[in-house]
C-alpha cells in the first residue's frame, strides 16, 4: 500500500517537473564547467559590475580616509571589524575574498545573494541578506582600500581573526 | 488509504473539468443577472415599490403592465421614486381594448413610456403635493 | 499485488490525462485571440503587470485607492483627507500639519473627483488632484511617491463638489461650490438666502515644475448650486463649464423645490478673460483665512501656512466673463468631448441628454443672442447653443465620458445602465446594464483631449446580491467593460474601498518609469534625522526627550534606552537607513496613544510617546522586514519622576 502511495507521489512530482522544467533547462545549458551556472571568473570574483581583474597598487591613503567615513555611514550598522554582528566581521575579508568579489558584493548584494553559491552559504549562516546601499563603484573602491588597510594593520598587530562560520570556530 | 488517494485524484480531475467548462461559457456575463435589481431576493427588508404593488390586489393590472414593459428594475432602484399608481379601476376606465393593445410585445416601448410618466424622482409625501408645485416625472 | 498494479496503472492514466489538459491549456487560449473570453481578458498572470492604473476615489473614506486594470487588483490606498493608522498619516508629527485647516485639525473628509495632470491635452502622469467635499480642500498627490504632497483649503466655498478638474496644460485646477453661502460668512437668517447667498468658483494656479498650487482668483457667482465642471479643450481651451441646479435658490427641501424651473444652466466661464481682468486690477481683495499645507520629500515633513486673502472677480459686474446656457432639469454631469466642441449636460430629471456646441455658443455671444439675464449675467438662447439631443436613452442620466473614436458613454442611475451613443448624430448605439445604480464612469483619459478607449469602468452605488453578504453594509463596486468593439462587453466586477465616487485612469507606462524606489539618505534634510548609527543619541530638553534612532535589517540603534521618567514626552525620531527598494520598517511602542510609524527607506518619521508608569517597556518593528524581523526589538526603561537614573543608550553594549 505504502509503495503505491509513494509511487503516485513520485509520479506526480515527475509530472510536475516535466511540465515546469523550462527555466531550469535553460540555466543548465548556460552553465560552464561547474553546475552553478556561473563562469569560473564569476565563481572566484563574484557577479556584478566588476567583470575583469583589477590591478591594485599600494594602499591609497587618501582613499582609505574616505573609505573609513563611508564604512561608518553605510556598513557599520551591520558590520564591525572584529566582531560578528548582523553580518561577518570584516577585518580580514580582503584575505578571504578577491578585491573583485568584495566590490561585486558591495555593488550587487541582491544578485550575489540570489545567484552566487559562496554568498548563499554566508546568508545561510547569518540569515539577513546584505542590504543594497546603492553606492557608486568609486565609493566601493574607497571602502575596499579601507578594508585592505585595516587588514594589513591587523596582521602587523596580531589581531585575531573572527571566523566567518561558527562551525569553523571549533 | 487507497481510497483517499483516488478521491484526491478525482478531485484534481474535477478541478480541471470545471476550468474547461468556464472557458466554454457564454461571453455575455450580463446574462448572470437578467433582470437587474428586481431579481434580488430579500424577504426581510421593508417592501420596495414593486413588492408592494405585487402584494396589492388592486394594482394587479399595473403589475402586469410593468412586467410586460420590463421596467421592474427601475421601480426597485434606490430612486427616490414616487409612483402615482393607477388602480385596476383606472385601467378599466380606459376605452375598451386599450390595455390589451398596450400589453402586446410590439408596444413594449410605448407602454414603458406611459408607465414611467407615472414615476417621479424624489419622495412626495402627501403634504408636499401642494397646488402649483411642479413635479417632474422620470421621463422628463 | 496485481490489484495494486492495476490501480497504479489507473492512477497513471488519470495523471497523464491531467497533465495533458494542464499543459495544453496555454495553447488553446492563444488560438482564438479575437474570441478571448472575459476571464482571459482580465487575467493577469501571477508576476505580470496590469496595463493600466485606475485611481479610484474612496468617497466617504476620504482616500484614493490604486487598482490595476484589467485585473481589478488593489495595490494601495493612498491616504489623503482621512487619517490612516497603517501609514501613520495624520498620526506622526510629520503629517499632522497636512490635515490642518482654518477649523483646526480635521481627521476625515469625503474625497470625490480625482483628475490626472495634463500637458497639451494629454495625461502626463505627474500628479493626481482630488477634492475634499466637506471641508473644502484640494489635494495634490505625487505619482512618483504615490503620496499626498499638498493640500490647500478653499475659502468662500461649501460642499466643494464641482472640483478638482484640470485645464489642458494643468494651468489651473478648478474648484466649484455646491452650497451657496453668505460671502463673507456672517450670522444671518437662512430664509434670506435668495439674492444674498453667493457662490465662489476658484481657479488654482499650478506651478509647472513643483506642482505647488495657489488660488489665483475666485469668481463670485449667483447663489445657485454648482454641481460638476469640466475644462474646455482644443478649440474651447480657455473656457470652463459648470453645471448648476437650484437656480430657484431654494433653501429647504431641495428634493422638490430645486426642480421647479424647467431649465437650469451650464455656466461658461472665460478664464482667459478672467486673467485679463485680474491683470487690469478689476478684482477685489477679500480677507479670508485658509490653510496651505505642503509636504516636502527632502525634510519628510509637512508645514501648514495660514493664508489671509484671496482675489475675487464679480461675475455680475464684469462683462464677457460668464455666460449661462439653459439646460433642462437640474443638469448633473457637465462633460466636454475630446475635440472641445461639445458640452454634454445630463439633466438628472430629464430622460434626454442636452448637448451644447462651443462653436454655436461663440456665435450666439457674438450675435448677443440673449434670453434675458440672471444677476447681470447674460443667458444665451437655448436653441442658439443647442447642438443636439440624445432622445430618451434612459432614466436619470448622470455622467458622460468619451472613447476618442467619436462615441460617448453616459451613465443612467435610475435605469442602472451605461448607454453608448454617437457624437453628432446623437443615435444610441448600445446599452449595457450595471449592478446597480451607477454613478460616475471612467475611461482612461476619457475627459482629456486623448482618451485611451479600451476599457471603461462603471462605478456602482448599490450591489445587494452581487457578493457574499457582509451584514447590512455591502461593498460598492466597479464594473469593467471592454469598449474596443462595437458593443460594450462586461468583463469583471470588483469591490472597492468606500464609495468609488469617480476615478482617473492612465496607461501604466506613463507612470512606472518615474515611480520612486527609495529616498536617498544624503538628501534627507529632516531636522532630527541621523544618517549613520554613529550619530544616534538621546537628548533631554526639560521634559522633552528626543531619541535620534536608526533602523536597518534587523535592529534599532539604540535599542536599550534608560533614564526616561514618568511625565516625560518622548519623541522617537526614527530614520530608516535602508537604501533599497521595498524595505520599509515600522515602529510600535507599548501604550503609545497614536498609530505605528511606517518608514520608507531613507525616510525619517516621529512618534510621540508619553509613559505614565515606571517599568521597562518594549518596542518593535511592525513591518515584516526580514528573516530576523522578530528579533528587531528594543527596551526603554521608565523610572519614577524623582529617580536618579542617568540618561543612557546603547546597542550591543556600545
Amino acid at each position: 500500500m505504502k509503495q503505491f502511495i509513494y509511487g503516485t507521489l513520485l509520479l506526480s512530482v515527475f509530472l510536475f517537473i516535466a511540465c515546469g522544467s523550462d527555466d531550469s533547462a535553460k540555466k543548465g545549458a548556460k552553465a560552464g564547467g561547474n553546475n552553478s551556472g556561473l563562469t569560473d571568473f564569476q565563481l572566484k570574483n563574484g557577479i556584478g559590475p566588476i567583470t575583469a581583474k583589477l590591478t591594485l597598487g599600494e594602499i591609497d591613503v587618501a582613499k582609505v580616509k574616505k573609505g573609513a567615513d563611508l564604512f561608518v555611514q553605510k556598513c557599520s550598522p551591520c558590520h564591525k571589524l572584529d566582531k560578528r554582528l548582523v553580518g561577518p566581521a570584516l577585518r580580514y575579508v580582503s584575505f578571504r575574498r578577491t578585491p573583485e568579489y568584495i566590490l561585486n558584493m558591495i555593488l550587487n548584494p541582491t544578485g550575489m545573494v540570489k545567484d552566487h553559491p559562496e554568498a548563499r552559504k554566508v546568508l545561510g549562516e547569518y540569515l539577513s541578506p546584505m542590504t543594497d546601499m546603492h553606492l557608486t563603484p568609486d565609493q566601493a573602491k574607497e571602502i575596499l582600500e579601507y578594508i585592505r588597510s585595516v587588514g594589513k594593520e591587523g596582521k602587523e598587530n596580531n589581531i585575531p581573526e573572527v571566523p566567518l562560520f561558527r562551525s569553523s570556530a571549533k | 488509504m487507497k481510497n483517499s488517494v483516488l478521491v484526491l485524484l478525482s478531485l484534481l480531475l474535477f478541478a480541471c473539468q470545471q476550468g474547461n467548462q468556464q472557458s466554454a461559457q457564454s461571453e455575455d456575463l450580463s446574462k448572470n443577472t437578467p433582470k437587474g435589481q428586481a431579481s434580488v431576493v430579500d424577504e426581510e427588508s421593508a417592501l420596495n415599490i414593486l413588492q408592494l404593488a405585487v402584494k396589492t390586489n388592486d394594482l394587479s393590472t399595473l403589475v402586469a403592465a410593468v412586467q410586460a414593459a420590463e421596467i421592474e428594475h427601475v421601480l426597485v432602484n434606490a430612486g427616490p421614486l414616487t409612483v402615482f399608481a393607477p388602480v385596476n379601476s383606472a385601467f378599466e376606465a380606459l376605452p375598451p381594448g386599450t390595455v390589451e393593445e398596450l400589453l402586446k410585445p410590439e408596444n413594449k416601448a410605448k407602454l414603458a413610456a406611459i408607465l414611467i410618466n407615472h414615476a417621479a424622482p424624489s419622495t412626495y409625501k402627501g403634504r408636499l403635493l401642494k397646488d402649483g408645485r411642479k413635479i417632474y416625472m422620470a421621463s422628463g | 499485488m496485481k490489484f495494486l498494479l492495476k490501480h497504479i496503472a489507473i492512477a497513471f492514466i488519470i495523471s497523464a490525462g491531467l497533465l495533458i489538459s494542464a499543459c495544453g491549456s496555454g495553447g488553446s487560449g492563444n488560438s482564438g485571440a479575437l474570441n478571448k473570453t472575459a476571464a482571459e481578458k482580465v487575467f493577469v498572470a501571477p508576476g505580470e503587470w496590469d496595463s493600466h492604473y485606475a485611481f479610484v476615489s474612496g468617497g466617504f473614506s476620504g482616500q484614493l485607492a490604486v487598482y490595476g486594470i484589467p485585473s481589478g487588483r488593489l495595490f494601495k490606498v493612498i491616504p489623503v483627507f482621512s487619517v490612516d493608522a497603517e501609514k501613520a498619516w495624520g498620526f506622526n508629527e510629520e503629517t499632522k500639519p497636512m490635515l490642518t485647516t482654518s477649523h483646526g485639525f480635521i481627521p476625515w473628509d469625503d474625497s470625490h473627483h480625482p483628475d490626472i495632470s495634463q500637458t497639451k491635452g494629454e495625461l502626463d502622469g505627474r500628479w493626481v488632484f482630488i477634492n475634499a467635499n466637506n471641508t473644502p480642500r484640494i489635494a495634490r498627490i505625487s505619482l512618483e511617491t504615490f503620496e499626498t504632497e499638498e493640500i490647500i483649503e478653499i475659502p468662500n466655498s461649501a460642499g466643494n463638489h464641482s472640483s478638482s478638474f484640470v485645464t489642458e496644460n494643468t494651468e489651473y485646477v478648478v474648484a466649484g461650490t455646491r452650497f451657496s453661502i453668505p460671502i463673507p460668512q456672517r450670522d444671518m437668517s437662512i430664509k434670506e438666502y435668495k439674492g444674498n447667498f453667493k457662490a465662489a468658483l476658484s481657479f488654482l494656479k499650478v506651478d509647472p515644475e513643483t506642482g505647488h498650487m495657489n488660488i489665483d482668483f475666485q469668481i463670485l457667482m449667483p447663489g445657485f448650486d454648482y454641481d460638476l465642471s469640466h475644462p474646455g479643450r482644443g478649440k474651447s481651451h480657455g473656457w470652463f463649464f459648470f453645471s448648476t441646479y437650484n437656480t430657484e435658490e431654494a433653501n429647504t427641501l431641495l428634493e422638490v423645490n430645486a426642480s421647479q424651473n424647467d431649465k437650469d444652466f451650464i455656466a461658461a466661464i472665460n478664464w482667459k478673460k478672467a486673467q485679463e481682468y485680474v491683470k487690469a486690477g478689476k478684482f477685489k481683495t477679500m480677507s479670508a483665512k485658509y490653510t496651505h499645507n505642503i509636504y516636502e520629500n527632502s525634510t519628510h515633513s509637512a508645514t501648514s501656512k495660514m493664508e489671509t486673502s484671496v482675489r475675487v472677480l464679480d461675475a455680475s459686474k464684469l462683462p464677457g466673463l460668464v455666460y449661462l446656457m439653459p439646460t433642462p432639469k437640474s443638469p448633473h454631469g457637465c462633460d466636454v468631448d475630446p475635440t472641445g466642441e461639445y458640452i454634454v449636460g445630463s439633466g438628472k430629471l430629464s430622460a434626454s441628454l442636452t448637448v451644447h456646441s462651443f462653436t454655436k455658443m461663440q456665435q450666439a455671444i457674438k450675435d448677443k443672442n440673449f434670453d434675458g439675464e440672471a444677476y447681470g449675467i447674460p443667458i444665451l438662447k437655448f436653441d442658439a447653443t443647442l447642438a443636439g439631443t440624445v432622445q430618451q436613452p434612459g432614466l436619470g442620466p448622470l455622467h458622460t465620458e468619451f472613447d476618442g473614436r467619436g462615441n460617448a458613454y453616459t451613465t443612467f442611475f435610475i435605469s442602472s445602465e451605461v448607454v453608448k451613443w454617437k457624437l453628432g448624430t446623437w443615435e444610441v448605439l448600445d446599452r449595457k446594464p450595471t449592478y446597480y445604480s451607477v454613478g460616475h464612469l471612467m475611461i482612461p483619459g476619457g475627459n482629456s483631449g486623448k482618451p485611451f478607449g479600451k476599457y471603461m469602468i462603471a462605478m456602482n452605488k448599490i450591489t445587494k446580491d452581487r457578493y457574499l453578504p457582509t451584514g447590512p453594509e455591502v461593498c460598492q463596486s466597479a464594473q469593467l467593460f471592454d469598449i474596443s468593439g462595437d458593443k460594450m462587453e462586461l468583463l469583471l466586477d470588483f469591490p472597492t474601498v468606500g464609495e468609488p465616487h469617480y476615478a482617473a485612469g492612465i496607461p501604466a507606462e506613463k507612470i512606472i518609469k518615474r515611480s520612486k524606489k527609495f529616498f536617498k539618505l544624503e538628501e534627507n534634510k529632516h531636522p532630527y534625522s541621523v544618517t549613520s548609527e554613529a550619530e544616534t543619541k538621546v537628548v533631554r530638553d526639560g521634559k522633552n526627550v528626543h531619541i535620534y534612532m536608526t533602523m536597518i535589517r534587523s535592529h534599532f540603534s539604540p535599542d536599550n534606552i534608560e533614564g526616561i521618567k514618568v511625565g516625560d514626552r518622548v519623541y522617537f525620531h526614527v530614520t530608516n537607513l535602508e537604501q533599497d527598494y521595498d524595505v520599509p520598517h515600522g515602529l510600535g511602542v507599548i501604550g503609545a496613544k497614536t498609530s505605528e510609524l511606517l518608514i520608507m527607506p531613507g525616510q525619517t518619521e516621529t512618534m510621540v510617546w508619553e509613559p505614565k508608569k515606571p517599568g521597562v517597556w518594549p518596542f518593535y518593528c511592525t513591518d515584516f522586514c526580514s528573516a530576523l524581523h522578530q528579533e528587531m526589538q528594543g527596551y526603554i526603561r521608565v523610572s519614577p519622576r524623582n529617580s536618579k537614573v542617568k540618561l543612557s543608550w546603547s546597542l550591543d553594549g556600545e
